[in-house]
């Protein structure tokens, strides 16, 4: 068996929710956990399907797996396979060079001005070219300070330092200090040292970049995998492919790379495309972008020789060819035309072809028919089963319709809040669900058949947040089958006791026993509440009480109810440890199997 | 050769805005801007033709002092008898040429900065708003005044002042219009593309945000006008021998206002209809442009 | 006498582009107690047909025909008449309820607002009690009345809407795609909610959706509409056992559910709705068009009992 293409070991992305500066001293940062440790393998031609309500951490996996969003745990290995034809890249760095050599000018003459200029009356720094001379000063500054920004955003180590150097340059620079002269001059030496592109280009032979690919995704950011052993790669080459991050929202070579080798298809098809360009121009600034790939992807597959430079015409030619593939057609036509020309389905059409156009072998579909009709959503499932057979495509097709992943996919697993609940073959998973989860999504599915009503049995309540998401196993609050061993704690018990309230006669007798809602409190596993010292309890008896009348797993899973010190505490036990297992060839995480 | 790109987006998005404006003249928005345009156009034509179209040399002493508008001098003379009509005439000159040349500064700073500081983010970011927010607060008159003092006269002096007043204008509407497209789906489509980030900055960020800025421009304008007349009249910025109204304005109310009002009336009136006209421009391509912009970016 | 009855109703945008016709001489039939699922695809003209009978059109709209509830013709009421109506026996629940709500306002004073613009003297203390009990009706706790529409779910929210739909006790619901937006538990929790509120207050549901398992599995009747006609209405059961339209027919075949093996779709665009074909909209995309299609929208006939077919395969 063949190396998996993807392989996805425990991935974490916790985006980091903003709090105000006071409260970041105070409190602790909060997360949302969008994708909690989720391992899958995905091999080359499969179609992978991720399966979930919103809010699962589906599309954000998809996401990372592009460099899209970054990975704060865990890891992602992508391994894409030998193809005969590598050539190796001879990359001049033009446009890094251009800004550092201009860069350099503007310093000197800066220099030059403060240096030639006789220091004036008060105010003493502002040299006496009048004002065209203040605002040279000005100006040099500011577009020093720009352009040191861009070229120190590609080292993560030497960002800070040079940032703050940078900072500082315009602001001594802006009072024409001499000592801004000696901060330009520690730039220059910082430049020169880390091997900034431009000028270590200049100076030296411009590098050769060897196609990358394997890659490796970390919370340090992406790297190259295990690097093949290159000895004639120049420094240059080193500083961005070793095993040290790259800023993941770089153009760096490195993730320029993966996005050439990975590409993503959006839902919603509308937003995706800018209104005001040209199909044409939008697939064309693809496709001049990685041309380099695309010629050698058709050398691969035996096509035209493409013109080792991206000219118009062939450019034209390939994004015809690309639309033709879609079904676009007269392709031709629609080369010219406007996102709002065109319908929902042929726009999600070009959103196909504009993701195809750099030659991927991973495509990972992010709902592509969800906003379509159903009766244009067979056409553009077809199309993507066609252009997988053609361009030899591997899918990881992301959706919330089960109906959908089970008719596209050989393998699905279903995600509940950031973590693989029941993962397998479909055609197994759908004949024989096992996890709770699993089975209370097939039984929502509306059956386009009345014949076949059923009552339904439905879980409780929606999927809880993510920035605190259930102890133990995530879906037991909502489980019908639950064990008292599923994670039931503090929250719990307040949720119970505002369902009781549900009831309009009890309410208000419930509401003396056991006071308002809010001056509960969860901690973890405990539950409490200050109560005046007198009926303590009596509170912690009539919660014994109620207790007899909750659902037995939530009622085992309590420790003990304590009184003492003017609170009640309802304390839980510790949910059992949860892990994967691997039922009648699938793998499940549940404490029933 | 992005530069040539940005140049060819510029034009053709110019193209067609003047195309969805002319087919708005029918509009109330339309008539205004049109109004507005004629206005300026009159007043431009006044200031380029001044030497033909002004009587009277306008720093000539014609009569001893000053007298009410009669058949020879329709606008009266100054109490330095000048004529008033002539200094009118030439007096057009100073704000249009200061308002352009400060315009054409305050865009070309503000407007890439904003594009950059918007597009980055980051302490860029931060360290450019915290600057232009700091010289936004200052009210521009103020600001104008303070500077014009350390400077010194002259009409590039004034140019370069009035440009440093209204550069954070420019800078905080292109950066925030920025902010919030690069939150749309098609820029970080166009991320997960590789796209270099002059493409994506050129063709994909800087049309929807291009539209802004000829709203910002009149509104600017208009509001340069008076700030520099108003540097005019405290005495600020201008050599004395140039015509400039706020000057004339100033030095007739020195003199008692009752015993001349035409020479205060006059130019004070030109600045009014000039400032009118420009907001009119604004205020009319504000309601043309925005809910055009509104509704593409709805779709 | 039905609940509410439409006839021969037509509702014509104004655009800039041209006149877009998005219904064309639809009739419907609402009786107590009964869901119609009124089903179509993208601008096939449900929700106008819905915004319609509650006279919420945007101006330079234009409406044809009559829409009678309880005795009055809605389609030529005056706004004061509507503003009686709107809210109290007829009430609309959209599909996204973020955007309906006011984010600045709390539950507490939704309801509060709502009550008094129909009941301008009613006392604050009856007004919550109203609402406490109506949102005990939909789940939701009454304690939350104070909190604002972004502290609840995207479930919750919808069910908050449905609270503030049934506080008068409507005898009409229009629902325009309430779940589009919510997750399959969510939406299969909330049709449930909508089915024994409906026996419950005993009302007629009429149920706008493009998702056809949805009608399959809560409507009792439903009406298939296609640029603006309504081309079958029928039995739910019937229908979906015997489609006679051939869009209905090439509808139900294209959706794709748990026991789908093939791909289907309908071949062809959807129509432009400012230059619809000519005669039956369908036929240029129709496997069975006969010469006659394009000549003229073809009659309404009974082909069989309890079933209503426009096209000319059934004359």
């Amino acid at each position: 068996m063949p190396e998996p293409l993807v392989r996805v070991r425990n991935l974490k992305v916790h985006y980091p929710l903003f709090k105000g500066f006071v409260q970041r001293l105070f409190g602790g940062r909060r997360y949302v956990h969008a994708v909690d440790g989720v391992s899958f393998d995905v091999h080359a031609g499969d179609v992978f399907g991720l399966v979930g309500e919103s809010g699962c951490g589906k599309s954000t996996t998809g996401r990372a797996l592009l460099g899209l969003v970054p990975v704060t745990g865990g890891e992602a290995i992508l391994e894409f396979p030998e193809s005969g034809e590598e050539r190796a890249e001879f990359v001049r760095p033009v446009g890094i060079s251009v800004a550092c050599a201009f860069w350099l000018l503007l310093s000197a003459a800066y220099a030059a001005a403060v240096i030639i200029a006789p220091k004036g009356p008060f105010p003493p720094y502002v040299p006496p070219l009048g004002v065209f001379g203040a605002a040279l000063v000005l100006a040099t500054s500011t577009l020093q300070a720009l352009l040191v920004w861009p070229l120190f955003k590609m080292r993560p180590w030497s960002r800070r330092p040079a940032r703050a150097l940078a900072t500082w340059g315009a602001l001594l620079g802006f009072l024409a200090i001499p000592g801004g002269l000696f901060v330009m001059a520690a730039q220059v030496a910082l430049a020169v040292y880390f091997g900034t592109p431009g000028i270590v280009g200049l100076l030296r032979r411009s590098g050769r970049l060897v196609p990358v690919r394997r890659f490796h995704l970390t919370a340090e950011g992406i790297a190259e995998a295990d690097a093949p052993g290159e000895a004639a790669m120049s420094r240059f080459d080193r500083v961005l492919l070793g095993p040290r991050a790259v800023p993941i929202r770089g153009f760096s070579w490195l993730v320029k790379q993966l996005r050439s080798k990975v590409q993503i298809i959006y839902q919603d098809p509308h937003a995706a495309l800018h209104p005001a360009l040209t199909i044409g121009e939008a697939i064309g600034h693809v496709l001049t972008a990685h041309w380099s790939n695309v010629a050698a992807a058709e050398r691969r597959v035996g096509g035209p020789e493409r013109a080792p430079r991206a000219t118009q015409e062939a450019v034209r030619e390939r994004a015809r060819q690309l639309l033709d593939d879609v079904g676009l057609r007269p392709p031709e036509q629609f080369l010219e035309k406007r996102p709002t020309e065109i319908s929902g389905g042929q726009k999600q059409r070009v959103v196909i072809a504009r993701s195809l156009a750099p030659r991927p072998l991973l495509v990972v579909a992010d709902e592509p028919v969800a906003l379509l009709d159903m009766s244009i959503r067979a056409k553009v499932l077809e199309l993507m089963l066609d252009l997988k057979r053609k361009y030899g495509l591997t899918y990881i097709f992301i959706t919330h319709d089960l109906a959908t992943a089970k008719l596209m996919c050989d393998r699905v697993a279903i995600m509940y809040l950031g973590r693989i609940v029941e993962m397998g073959s479909s055609s197994r998973i759908y004949a024989d669900p096992k996890h709770p989860y699993t089975k209370a999504l097939l039984q929502a599915i509306p059956h386009p058949d009345p014949k076949q009503r059923r009552r339904k049995d439905l879980p409780k309540g929606e999927v809880p947040d993510a920035i605190h998401p259930p102890a133990g196993c995530r879906f037991h609050p909502r489980c019908p089958v639950a064990l008292s061993t599923c994670g039931w704690e503090g929250r719990d018990f307040i949720a119970y006791l505002e369902e009781r309230r549900l009831d309009s006669q009890r309410a208000d007798a419930e509401e003396s026993a056991f006071g308002a809602i809010d001056e509960w409190r969860a901690e973890g596993l405990r539950a409490e509440r200050k109560i005046r010292a007198e009926s303590t309890d009596e509170v912690a008896g009539r919660i014994r009480t109620v207790l007899a009348e909750a659902p037995a797993p939530l009622a085992e899973a309590v420790e003990n109810v304590v009184a003492s010190e003017g609170r009640v505490i309802v304390r839980f036990r510790p949910p059992a440890g949860l892990k994967t297992k691997d039922v009648d060839e699938r793998v499940v995480e549940c404490l029933l199997y | 050769m992005a530069t040539a790109a940005i140049s060819m987006v510029r034009r053709s998005s110019l193209a067609r805005m003047f195309h969805l404006f002319w087919g708005q003249s029918r509009t109330v928005a339309g008539v205004l801007v049109w109004i507005g345009f004629a206005i300026v156009l009159a007043f431009i034509i006044m200031a380029i033709f001044a030497p033909w179209l002004a009587p009277y040399d306008p720093n000539r002493s014609i009569e001893r002092f000053a007298t009410p508008p009669s058949a020879a001098h329709p606008f009266g003379t100054t109490p330095l008898g000048q004529d008033v009509l002539s200094r009118v005439i030439w007096g057009a000159r100073i704000p249009l040429a200061v308002v352009a040349i400060a315009s054409v500064i305050s865009l070309s700073l503000g407007a890439p900065l904003g594009l950059v500081s918007g597009f980055y983010g980051g302490y860029l970011d931060r360290f450019l708003v915290l600057i232009m927010d700091s010289i936004y607060a200052f009210p521009g008159l103020l600001l104008a005044v303070v500077v014009a003092a350390v400077i010194g006269q002259g009409v590039l002096n004034v140019s370069l002042v009035i440009a440093l007043v209204y550069i954070p204008t420019y800078f905080r509407v292109i950066r925030n219009h920025v902010v919030a497209v690069k939150e749309e789906l098609f820029v970080e489509a166009s991320d997960a593309l590789a796209l270099p980030r002059t493409t994506v900055v050129g063709r994909y960020i800087l049309p929807s945000v291009a539209q802004s800025i000829p709203v910002i421009f009149s509104v600017s304008a208009a509001d340069a006008i008076l700030t520099q007349a108003g540097l005019s009249f405290l005495g600020l910025g201008l050599p004395v021998d140039v015509p400039d109204w706020g000057l004339d304005v100033a030095r007739a109310v020195e003199r008692g206002f009752q015993t001349n009002w035409w020479s205060a009336v006059f130019p004070g009136l030109m600045i009014i209809i000039l400032t009118t006209a420009l907001a009119f421009i604004s205020e009319g391509l504000n309601d043309i442009l925005n809910p055009l912009l509104r509704r593409r970016e709805a779709r | 006498m039905s609940l509410l009855e439409i006839a021969d109703l037509s509702v014509t945008y104004a655009s800039r582009a041209g006149a877009i016709r998005a219904v064309r001489h639809v009739g419907l039939r609402l009786e107590r107690g009964m869901t119609l699922g009124l089903v179509g695809e993208s601008g096939c003209g449900k929700s106008t047909l819905g915004k319609a009978v509650l006279g919420i059109l945007p101006r330079g709209t234009t409406l044809e025909g009559s829409i009678v509830f309880d005795g009055t013709d809605l389609a030529c009421a005056e706004e004061a008449v509507m503003r009686k109506y709107r809210g109290r026996n007829l009430s609309l629940i959209f599909q996204d309820p973020l955007t309906r709500l006011d984010p600045l306002m709390n539950v507490r004073d939704h309801f509060l607002e709502l009550i008094r613009a129909h009941e301008p003297d009613v006392k604050e203390a009856d007004a919550l009690d109203r609402a406490r009990r109506v949102l005990m009706a939909v789940r939701i706790s009454p304690d939350r009345m104070r909190q604002y529409p972004h502290e609840f779910s995207g479930g919750m929210r919808q069910r908050i809407m449905i609270a503030l739909a049934l506080v008068f006790h409507p005898s009409v619901l229009i629902a325009d795609e309430p779940t589009t937006s919510l997750d399959v538990i969510v939406e299969a929790q909330i049709l449930e909610l909508l089915q024994s509120i409906k026996r419950e207050y005993d009302m007629g549901v009429l149920l706008i959706t493009h998702n056809l398992g949805l009608v399959a599995e809560y409507a009792d009747e439903m009406a298939v509409m296609y640029a603006g006609h309504i081309v079958e209405l029928g039995r739910v059961d019937r229908v979906f056992a015997e489609p006679l339209h051939p869009y209905t027919k090439a509808l139900l075949e294209s959706v794709i559910d748990l026991d789908t093996t093939k791909l289907r779709s309908i071949p062809g665009q959807p129509p432009d709705l400012l230059n619809p074909p000519s005669g039956c909209p369908f036929h240029p995309r129709c496997p069975s068009a006969l010469p006659e299609c394009p000549a003229a929208f073809p009659a309404t006939t009974r082909p069989r009992e309890d079933r209503e077919v426009a096209c000319y395969l059934y004359p």
